[in-house]
């Protein structure tokens, strides 16, 4: 069976990686561990934006070369963008079972409100949903309460809910036999 | 199979191709890419293209030039010009000839998703040649809601009625009886339904976040503020906003409310421009609103902009006979999410279920099958698997309970729970009633793990 693996790029959040280890295997029927890897950030540094290019963390998931069909999710605190874009919540090998999710722009303080861990913890469970969806080959979704909907804001990651539309769960279900659906 | 649109991204840098040939893909677009005018215009030859993206400076043919001979191929294309800030004039120069909008380097993603999808659907409309159709179908069934008693029918005519209009709504009920389903109901038989449903638990705004949660902040608006924040009424625009327990808010976010209800527009904290947003109002209280104007309590102008139309849900002990209904229907629902084999009930369950009072309404029926769901042995639910506080089987007081702090009897009770679900944090959450973040922050709080249990 194969089985997500949890990391992290430095430091990140331990209770959002245990909490991800745990609601994940729920979520997808793949068991999930959290490993003491503390990826190595230096490489992705944009020194003109003070962000981190994810694309280039995504390589160094890949280049982890997991055995089998295991998934690779990478947490980190610092921001990320794409060279075109100003920052991005996350970003996925398109049916390429690896994905890295920042929690910079998830917390409130982000944002000059209180830290709020519970609110912390389910946005990095949206948006870790998002990215495996498209590291199981789903694109984006109309249905804005649906986890692959698009999210430019953490205002719209706040308006989806932790699971699939019917249509993007029906092509989930080869691969994850336990894709959560919209209650 | 869905249309997917295709992009054209003209770039003499590599890094930008590529990112945005990895975002459009994402997005559901299928995507090519070039590397110069001249590599785009040949490209045109084998593929027809809705949108084309170019870079305003490239060596050889910049943007402005490959813009007017893509026009010549072909007359209206969508064209959208990306440029760094350094050349946002003759960006303006791209648009005065043509170009249907430009967006600076590097995009921000809201703006991307923005300028892109405005381009696909007028390039859409443009193909179709035809005025928006109307595809709203006449909606008359709403599978949330469940029952058939003469009280329920009553309201699934009213929300029959008003759905399809603009009207704003006003849901009375008691704690528990679905008066966000019925929300939820009206806003997906409108024709706002593939807008978002935003809702707002006024109870549950502090004073102090109000009005950055309502309108939302612009970057820098206070001390810690360092990116732009949409509030609730943004994100709103096109859709529904659920007021729910409207009752409970102070006279000053009344008079707030009262304000963007009648205006239409907001200004986001710290900004300076009054942006038109366009919502349907659906708001509900358990609270009698009447009664409050008359003690002063709640606006009478406000209560008249909220009270259009009016529905009033019965709670569950004036409709006992949907109780078998609703109990089949949530046990269906849990055990299809639980993935267990849950079809019924015993005749001991339901006598059991039928006698009691339900003072939490609906929310509490369900409540108690989904955990009762969890703790199903068999197919049947018995009645020791509905561990009511007062009926056997149930968790009774231990002595010295009542030495026990809160805290410790939270504590004690979720370390069952989780026992009893052998540690699935989701199964527990939902017999908790609270989401799953909530538990494992108390799950850590309390230091409880699975060896010590």
């Amino acid at each position: 069976m194969n089985r997500i693996r949890i990391v992290s790029f430095g430091e990140a959040e331990a209770s959002v990686l245990y909490y991800l280890g745990s609601v994940l295997y729920d979520h997808t029927g793949m068991e999930c561990g959290v490993e003491d890897l503390h990826l190595d950030l230096s490489g992705a540094y944009l020194q003109n934006r003070h962000q981190h290019h994810s694309s280039r963390l995504l390589q160094s998931l890949k280049a982890l070369d997991p055995p089998g069909g295991d998934w690779l999710l990478g947490l980190t605190e610092a921001d990320l963008c794409i060279p075109i874009l100003t920052f991005v919540f996350g970003e996925a090998l398109l049916d390429g079972r690896a994905a890295v999710v920042s929690l910079h722009r998830l917390q409130s303080s982000f944002y000059g409100l209180e830290a709020d861990a519970d609110l912390l913890l389910r946005r990095a469970e949206k948006e870790a949903l998002h990215e495996l969806g498209h590291a199981a080959g789903l694109i984006h979704c109309r249905d804005y309460s649906c986890a692959m909907a698009f999210s430019n804001a953490v205002e719209q990651v706040d308006l989806k809910e932790p699971a699939f539309c019917d249509a993007c769960r029906e092509q989930l279900l080869t691969k994850w036999p336990r894709a959560p659906g919209k209650r | 199979m869905t249309y997917k649109p295709w992009m054209l991204i003209v770039d003499d840098e590599m890094v930008v191709r590529d990112s945005l040939q990895a975002w459009f893909r994402d997005a559901g677009y299928q995507a090519d890419v070039a590397s110069s005018g001249k590599e785009a215009l040949e490209r045109m030859s084998r593929q027809e293209y809705d949108v084309y993206l170019l870079d305003i400076k490239m060596a050889g043919m910049d943007g402005l030039e490959l813009q007017t001979r893509i026009r010549k191929i072909k007359q209206d294309a969508a064209i959208i010009i990306m440029t760094a800030y350094a050349s946002v004039d003759t960006a303006v120069q791209a648009l005065k000839q043509g170009a249907f909008d430009y967006i600076v380097k590097p995009f921000d993603p809201d703006d991307l998703e923005h300028v892109v999808r405005n381009a696909v659907e007028k390039q859409a409309l443009q193909r179709e040649n035809v005025a928006m159709k109307t595809t709203l179908k006449e909606i008359d069934h709403f599978p949330d809601i469940v029952g058939e008693s003469s009280a329920i029918r009553k309201v699934l005519e009213l929300i029959k009625v008003v759905a399809p209009t603009d009207a704003t709504v006003l849901i009375r009920g008691e704690s528990g009886t679905g008066k966000e389903l019925v929300a939820k109901a009206i806003h997906l038989a409108s024709p706002r339904r593939y807008m978002p449903l935003v809702t707002v638990n006024c109870g549950a705004l502090p004073e102090s976040l109000l009005e950055s949660e309502l309108f939302g902040h612009e970057r820098g608006a206070f001390t810690g503020a360092q990116y732009r924040r949409k509030g609730k009424f943004e994100m709103a625009d096109g859709g529904t906003i659920f007021l729910d327990e409207v009752g409970d808010v102070s006279l000053k976010t009344q008079t707030d409310l009262l304000r963007v209800l009648e205006e239409k527009q907001i200004c986001r904290v710290g900004g300076s421009r009054m942006m038109p947003v366009d919502f349907r109002v659906v708001a509900a209280t358990h609270k009698d609103l009447q009664g409050l104007v008359g003690s002063g309590e709640f606006r009478e102008d406000l209560f008249y902009r909220l009270n259009v139309f009016q529905i009033s849900l019965p709670p569950l002990r004036e409709r006992p006979e949907d109780i078998p209904l609703l109990i089949q229907s949530f046990i269906e629902k849990a055990s299809r999410q639980m993935g267990k084999v849950v079809t019924g009930v015993s005749p001991e369950a339901m006598a059991l279920l039928k006698r009691r009072p339900w003072p939490g309404n609906i929310r509490e029926l369900q409540n108690a099958v989904e955990r009762a769901v969890v703790l199903a042995q068999s197919e049947e639910l018995t009645a020791e698997d509905l561990a009511f506080g007062d009926e056997a089987g149930a968790p009774r007081a231990q002595n010295g309970d009542a030495a026990l702090s809160l805290a410790d009897v939270e504590k004690i009770h979720i370390e069952r729970v989780l026992q009893q679900s052998a540690w699935n944090i989701s199964l527990s959450a939902r017999v908790l009633g609270i989401d799953r973040a909530t538990l494992y922050n108390k799950i850590k709080r309390y230091g409880l793990t699975q060896s010590k249990v």
